[in-house]
Order: C-alpha cells, then structure tokens, then sequence
C-alpha cells in the first residue's frame, strides 16, 4: 500500500483504469471522508449519507474507464455525489424535476425549525460543537450545502454555482443568508462567549 | 464614514471582492472596532463549522466498498437500495439534464447550439464525456 500512497491521483487513477484494486482502494483512502461528509450534510443524515457515498465510489469504479485522466479527480466525485444526492432527494419529493435548484424551494421554508427549540434550554447545556451542528442541521439543504462547499471544500463562487448549476448571485445570496441565520441560531451562545471571556 | 453591511463583510471573508474593495474594508476594519468584532463573530462561526467535519471510520468503509465491486453477493439494505436508485438515475439522467436545463435557462439563446451537441453526447450514456462537456 505505502508505494500508492507516494502517487498521485492521475498515476493511481491509470492503475484503477487497469483494474488494480489496491490503487482504488487508495483513492477511496484519500477522498472517502471528505465525501462521506459532504453527502451527509445534503442528505442531513449520516447513515444515508455513507450509504449515498458507497454508491458514488462503486460507480466511480464501474465508470472509470471513461474519466478524461486529464481532468483533476476529486471534482468530478464530488460533482458525482452532488449529483446523486439531490437526485435522490428529487425522487423522495415524488416527481424528476431537472435542476438541482429544483429539489427545494429557493428560500426558508417551514422546514427552519426556529421555535424547536428555546435557546436558553438548550444551549447553555451543550458545548459549542454541537450548537453549531444543530444550527447547521436545521438550515434548509440548499443553504447548508453552498455554506459547505464554501468553508470545507473551499470553492470560490464561481466553482459553487458550477457545481450546484446556479447563477453567482444566488451562490452569494445563500452564503449569506444562511451566515445570517447561523449567526441568529447561535446568538445566544455567542452572547455567551463574549461575557465570560 | 459608515459601518460595513453583513454581505461585505461575509463576501470579505470570502475574498470575493475586487482587490480595491478588499483593502478598503481591510483598512476599515483595522479602524473601527465594532466591524472588526463583527467580522470576528462571523471567523468564529466558520471556524466553528470547520470544527463539525468529522473523520469517518474510511477502513471499515473501503473495505465495504470493496466488497460490493468483488461482487460479493451483498444482503440490500433499504436504504442502500435506495441509494444505488439515486446515483443510477443521476448518472443517466440527473447530471447532464439538470446543466443542460440550468444552462439553457442561463443563455437561452447562445447556447443552443451547444445543447443539441450535448444533449447528442448523452445519449451516447458515456460519463467521461458528459463530465467533459460540463464545464
Ligand atoms: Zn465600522
């Protein structure tokens, strides 16, 4: 294993192309988690999302054979596994709609659960990590994703609106409004903060 | 001199503003320290979302992984099940309809053309080529 390690993408993606199983399992060694995350937070669960990441790398080595080994590797999984998840988000909802954007309504629907929960029950119970990961749990999908691709994966807008299929500023509003909206969820616990430090 | 808004300050962070922008509000927030606590508020709660990422047993799911593409015969969750529905169907369909319909909403006109050559590339069923014409 330690000589696939030393290669790169492209290298280990003309074994893969071969057939070599070793060099597959070290591409699944090197983007698996960053997957698995990124198809848990659209799915908003992580079983689904391991499942949903399964079947990206299993097609990915039934589909290898035609990846353009000139293209770097990781976008096109990623794209792979947006692609799936919104897909099947899109079947659940009942109807094949053709868009990505379709799979929600464009802005905050009922699905925010604002009133679940009182902050002063809960947040002063639970460390920072979790409030950050509830209030990033009850984002509608399409807010929470773009904020991830944004601040995990690192893409710039652009990148962001390609990889969603939507314009710039729809990127830009989302960020935005869904940095709003974490801000507000988790203003109790940063009022918090800011007294006792 | 007035404040700096939300969407700045967060495109800021982003560094999605022109270079002038950019060293203006840089300069701005080494002045003013209720931007600066602002934009300070905003760091934390994307450092805090970093923080959220989580590290997956990736033994346990390569070894799963592998399993499947051996052709084991493997017990079908459900859930699984449903999953495969997904992938399959966005690879087949998902994927180059859903750009070809944003893009042909984007430049209706312009990109015609295009699109018919796309959309010939598809049903051709070859993901690398799908994946080449998208840009
Ligand atoms: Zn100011």
């Amino acid at each position: 294993m330690k000589k696939y390690r030393e290669e790169n993408d492209t290298e280990l993606i003309r074994r893969i192309q071969k057939g070599d199983e070793k060099a597959f399992e070290e591409i699944i060694r090197r983007y698996s988690n960053r997957i698995i995350n990124l198809a848990t937070q659209i799915m908003g669960s992580q079983d689904e999302g391991w499942d949903i990441a399964q079947e990206v790398f299993i097609s990915v080595w039934k589909n290898i054979k035609s990846f353009d080994i000139s293209k770097n590797f990781y976008p096109w999984v990623r794209k792979i596994t947006v692609n799936a998840c919104y897909e099947e988000l899109r079947r659940r909802k009942g109807h094949i709609e053709s868009s990505l954007d379709d799979v929600e309504e464009g802005e905050p629907s009922i699905d925010v659960p604002d009133d679940a929960y009182s902050p002063e029950d809960i947040f002063d119970k639970i460390e920072l990590k979790e409030a950050v990961e509830e209030a990033l749990n009850s984002l509608p999908k399409h807010y929470r994703v773009t904020l991830w691709l944004r601040i995990i994966e690192n893409l710039s807008y652009e990148e962001i609106a390609e990889t969603l299929e939507i314009n710039i500023g729809t990127v830009k509003s989302r960020i935005n409004m869904a940095r709003k909206m974490m801000q507000d969820k988790l203003k109790y616990y940063l009022e918090e903060k800011d007294e006792s430090s | 001199m007035s404040h700096l808004s939300f969407e700045e300050l967060s495109q800021f962070i982003d560094k999605e503003l022109p270079n002038w922008r950019m060293a203006e509000i840089k300069e701005h927030i080494d002045n003013c320290p209720a931007c600066k606590e602002k934009l300070d508020t905003l760091l934390l709660i994307d450092q805090s979302i970093r923080e959220t990422y989580k590290e997956y047993n990736t033994e346990k799911f390569s070894a799963e992984v592998l399993e499947r593409v051996e052709s084991k015969p493997v017990r079908y969750s459900f859930r699984l099940k449903l999953a495969t529905i997904g992938v399959a169907i966005s690879l087949a369909f998902g994927i180059t309809f859903g750009f070809l319909r944003s893009t042909y909403r984007e430049n209706l006109e312009e990109e015609k053309y295009k699109l018919i050559s796309q959309h010939y590339i598809i049903s051709s069923g070859d993901m690398g080529i799908i994946f080449i014409s998208d840009k």
